[in-house]
């Protein structure tokens, strides 16, 4: 207990600073939402296009998938990836390296990993309570309050649990990927193509455009992926389609894999840091 | 009592090597072939606390790798490092609350908020009691001249400001070691002062050892008490300023204002290994006294030449290192 109370005194100024610099770029965050907004628009169009064309034309129900839901899905999934992309620790840690700017970090009494793992919290706290949960509040309240979303007060509450549950786990699922995704630029000095590579594979892995249930068996075997927990989990689980005991077993997957990537993290970094040569002199 | 032990320390970077053009870099893809350099290679010294030691040598002598495995950065090929007998293998955490550094060309503030914020977690990272840290941040505030900038965010503050606010944040959390890689880089007189005050005042108050890289002789010559002087990773040189100095010192250089005709050959021929340098504005002749009495020369050239003006001046820790560049 007292450890844990030192560690928190020690790392959350990290969060806190990572507030301040989220509030530093405010107007990124609009620029996003606009982006946002007009990339939602196009693929409503788009499924709107599928589902006319579809036998039952526009009341299709396609995988699972009712034409509403998927619009419900393909918002929820937008505002999603926004949050996911906040906080970029992979790019801090390319920054570190480019710069030389590791040389510091690396002087400082605290934890690397820590270091980043709290100030990616701040990041990301702030752009789940000030743009993804206001929004989500918005848009859920329009499709239950037309009747679009068909769902019992009790059992919304529940998925709303859940799905908070499922964040933070994202939250953390995220933080790890992008670590690891930062250490392999000791290894390679340049992130940009480990950014696509990891951007495509998240996309498709985690039904960011098409949900994981259009895939069959494979979408199956996709969805107990980690990049499913970055999107598919959550966006089904406030959606209402999982179930109790599949949430369940999928936050015993998630901390499986969150612990198997923090694991190879640690090594990693043990053995960056004997490769590790400093920019710049 | 010695708070660094440096003992066989050595460093081998691979090096890829790609051949030129397009093919060579196409067929670097294929098969990769690495160069070893060795940037530093089996040194060893003590450093005591309290000390300020300059650590000196040209681009690529090893001195920043050197200071980069004194500071846990980099880990040593061979050799090893000890801060108050602890290694950093085990002990990494506790070695780095009783360091501070300053890297002149890589801030270790945070660029996006203000200053102020920068100090705050600081405080909290080195766990600075509030008293302790109201009593070194004033103090480092007034030092250094802060107050002004305190509010700014890091990436709108000018170089001096910036340097002078990480040089305050090394030391904030009062360490025993400060490491200083150029940190008077690119910087003008007025801030390099400055600094350089700073550095003294805090040996002086809080018995700080300091170890400094740099460039810039004056900060040598005004703050340091020992220096290294290293090259192609191996040191040269390992003692006091004013035994270096004293090695070289009777190499006196005296300048004479460029107006008056000095005919080289009558001096030479008079004083033999004499070295006639025409710097633009003034003449620098320089001489070993060992070959040349001073007094001699003086009368010579005021009784010659009715000079009025001169100055005489000592060898510096500049043309030491070049001197001892070219021995080697």
């Amino acid at each position: 207990m007292k450890n844990i109370k030192r560690t928190l005194k020690l790392y959350l100024p990290f969060s806190k600073a990572g507030v301040k610099i989220e509030l530093a770029y405010k107007a990124q965050i609009v620029m996003w939402m606009i982006i946002s907004f007009i990339e939602v628009f196009f693929v409503i169009f788009l499924y709107e296009a599928i589902y006319r064309n579809s036998p039952d034309g526009m009341s299709s129900v396609i995988n699972g998938f009712s034409f509403y839901d998927m619009i419900l899905y393909m918002i929820t999934s937008f505002f999603f990836t926004f949050l996911m992309g906040s906080g970029d620790t992979s790019y801090d840690i390319a920054t570190d390296i480019r710069e030389g700017t590791i040389a510091n970090t690396m002087t400082k009494p605290v934890s690397y990993r820590l270091r980043h793992l709290f100030t990616y919290f701040g990041v990301f706290g702030f752009d789940a309570v000030v743009v993804l949960l206001p929004f989500l509040t918005v848009v859920y309240g329009i499709f239950i309050g037309t009747g679009l979303l068909q769902v019992t007060a009790g059992r919304f509450i529940l998925n709303v649990i859940f799905f908070l549950l499922f964040t933070i786990i994202a939250g953390f699922v995220n933080n790890a990927l992008s670590y690891f995704i930062g250490l392999m630029v000791f290894y390679t000095d340049h992130l940009f193509g480990l950014n696509m590579a990891r951007n495509a594979i998240q996309g498709f892995l985690g039904g960011q455009m098409v949900p994981l249930a259009y895939m069959g068996a494979v979408g199956v075997v996709f969805s107990y992926t980690p990049f499913a927990f970055m999107n598919s989990v959550p966006v089904l689980t406030l959606m209402g389609k999982v179930d109790v005991m599949q949430a369940i077993i999928y936050i015993l997957i998630a901390l499986v894999w969150i612990f198997v990537i923090e694991l190879a993290n640690r090594l990693i970094f043990r053995h960056a840091l004997k490769k590790l040569t400093v920019q710049g002199g | 009592m010695s708070i660094i032990n440096v003992k066989d320390l050595s460093k081998t970077f691979k090096k890829p090597v790609r051949e030129e053009g397009l093919r060579g870099m196409v067929k670097a893809l294929f098969s990769r072939k690495y160069d070893e350099v060795r940037a530093v290679d089996g040194i060893s010294f003590d450093i005591e606390e309290g000390e300020i030691v300059g650590y000196i040598g040209a681009n690529g002598a090893g001195k920043s790798t050197t200071i980069k495995m004194m500071c846990g950065i980099l880990h040593p090929t061979g050799g090893s490092v000890t801060v108050g007998g602890l290694d950093f293998e085990k002990n990494r955490q506790k070695i780095n609350k009783q360091m501070g550094v300053v890297f002149g060309q890589k801030t270790q503030l945070w660029w996006d908020i203000p200053l102020i914020e920068t100090f705050k977690i600081l405080k909290s990272i080195y766990e600075v009691s509030d008293e302790d840290y109201e009593e070194r941040f004033n103090y480092l505030c007034d030092l250094l001249d802060m107050r002004p900038f305190l509010t700014q965010t890091v990436r709108s503050l000018s170089l001096g400001q910036r340097m002078r606010a990480d040089f305050a944040a090394a030391l904030i959390h009062s360490p025993k070691i400060v490491y200083l890689d150029e940190p008077t880089i690119g910087l003008d007189v007025l801030v390099k002062d400055k600094i350089r005050g700073a550095i003294k005042e805090l040996n002086k108050k809080y018995n700080i050892t300091v170890i400094l890289t740099t460039h810039d002789m004056k900060d040598i010559e005004e703050l340091c008490n020992r220096i290294i002087i290293i090259d192609k990773g191996k040191i040269l040189y390992d003692g006091s300023l004013a035994n270096i100095k004293y090695r070289f010192g009777n190499t006196k250089t005296v300048f004479i204002p460029s107006n008056v005709s000095l005919d080289e050959g009558e001096l030479k021929e008079r004083f033999g290994s004499i070295e006639l340098e025409d710097q633009g504005e003034r003449w620098a002749l320089k001489f070993s006294q060992s070959d040349v009495d001073l007094d001699d020369m003086l009368l010579y050239l005021i009784n010659t030449y009715h000079i009025k003006d001169f100055k005489i001046e000592d060898i510096s820790i500049e043309d030491i290192t070049k001197q001892l560049y070219e021995k080697h």
